[in-house]
This record gives C-alpha cells, structure tokens and sequence, in this order.
C-alpha cells in the first residue's frame, strides 16, 4: 500500500470518529433541552442555567472540532 | 459485479446532490448552534417565570362580602385565569390560582381542614401558603398579591 493511501485511510477514520463524536455531543444537548423542557412543564426550573451553559459548552467543542476540520 | 452494478444504477454524483461528510459535520455543527440557542432561550424563559409579576390591578370584592371562614373565586390577571381568595378564620386573607400543579384540576376550599382540594386526584394545598400537603402536585400554588383598599380587595400581582 502507498504511504499516501495509508494516511488517507487514517485521515479517513479519524473524521469518522470526530463525526461520531459531534453526534453523541449533539444527543446530550437534544437530552438536555427535553430533561429542562419536562422540568419547567413540571414547574421546576433550577436547572434551566446550568443545562444552557452546558449546552453552550458542547457546541463550543462542536464549533472546536469543525475549525480543526477546517483547517487540515 | 461493480461494473454490472453501476451500469444498471448509473449515478451522476454531480446530479445527484451529494452531500460530503465535511458538509454534514457543518450542518451538525449548525444544529448543535440551534439546540444551544434553544437552551439559553429556555433559561432565559425559565427566569422570567419566577419572582413577582405585577397585573393591571382588578378588584374582587368588598371584604365584608367574604365572611371569615369562606372562600371566593376570581379571574386574574384574565378573567379565565381561575384563583380563589380564601379569608382565614383568623381574618387573614390570602390568594392562589385555582389551577391544581398537577393537571390543572380547579381546587376547593374546604374551611374544616383550611386546606386548598383537588378532587381528581386528591392533591391538597396549604390555604396559607400554597404549599403542597398531599397528592401528587409537584409545586405550590402561585400566590395572588392582595391589597385591602379601603375595605375594598384589589389584585395587584402574582408571585411563582
């Protein structure tokens, strides 16, 4: 095999793997807006702030990943 | 097989709209943006349902018209938004929606037990304070702000 080919097929997994990445990171956030949704129809809304500022953070990782994509 | 393959489903992936893993991330990354949006707007939302909310003022009723021990329902701030004034036997006065926690069941007052009553499933409030003693409602009553103006009873607020 070429060493050209090789790295491809490396190059190849590791965007699989960050793709695969950005999707469990965007299952949390789905999961985090229901859970605070299901709370304030309950009447409970403690977590609303922090489940936003997580959100924030996993899309700022998301945002990371696609600039690093971007770039090579 | 391939070559058999392709010439019976020959694809113009030009024509065909193809959509690179590159450009799924991308969208991925742009839904990702919409969900965190979503939640700071959810959060943002969430705030300002708490705390003390001030209504156009209605009035509900001269306070000699609610003997002490009884009850008296009112809209506020719509008229289709049920609340019940409650004058206690110790001639306070207190406020709440009517609209169980729960399911939204109007509550009643029962004057024995001083206790606010839902009958669909037997949840009950503090007619005091709005808290939860029995069932399964899983927050106190919204409070009704209440002032005494000249003997006549206006509400002036809601507090969550």
């Amino acid at each position: 095999m070429k060493p050209d080919a090789s790295r491809d097929r490396q190059r190849s997994s590791l965007f699989v793997a960050l793709l695969l990445f950005n999707l469990v990171l965007i299952l949390l956030q789905l999961w985090l807006f229901v859970s605070v949704l299901e709370g304030m129809l309950h009447g409970k809304t403690a977590m609303a702030l922090p489940a936003a500022l997580a959100s924030v953070g996993l899309c700022l990782v998301n945002v990371w990943m696609l600039r690093g994509l971007s770039r090579g | 097989m391939d070559k058999a393959l392709q010439d019976d489903f020959p694809i113009d992936w030009e024509q065909d709209g193809f959509v690179s893993r590159r450009e799924f991330f991308k969208f991925m990354t742009l839904a990702s943006g919409g969900l965190a949006i979503g939640s700071v707007g959810l959060a943002a939302w969430s705030s300002a349902l708490r705390g003390e909310r001030r209504f156009e003022p209605i009035r509900i009723a001269r306070l000699d018209e609610v003997p002490t021990g009884t009850a008296l329902g009112f809209g506020y701030p719509r008229p289709s938004d049920l609340c019940i004034l409650v004058h206690h036997k110790d001639g306070t006065l207190s406020a709440f929606s009517r609209r169980c926690t729960h399911l939204s069941c109007p509550v009643d007052y029962q004057a024995q037990t001083e206790r606010l009553f839902c009958p669909c499933h037997n949840g009950a409030f503090s007619s005091k304070d709005g808290s939860v003693l029995q069932g399964p409602p899983p927050a106190p009553l919204p409070r009704v702000l209440i002032e005494n103006r000249d003997g006549e009873l206006w509400a002036v607020g809601v507090v969550h």
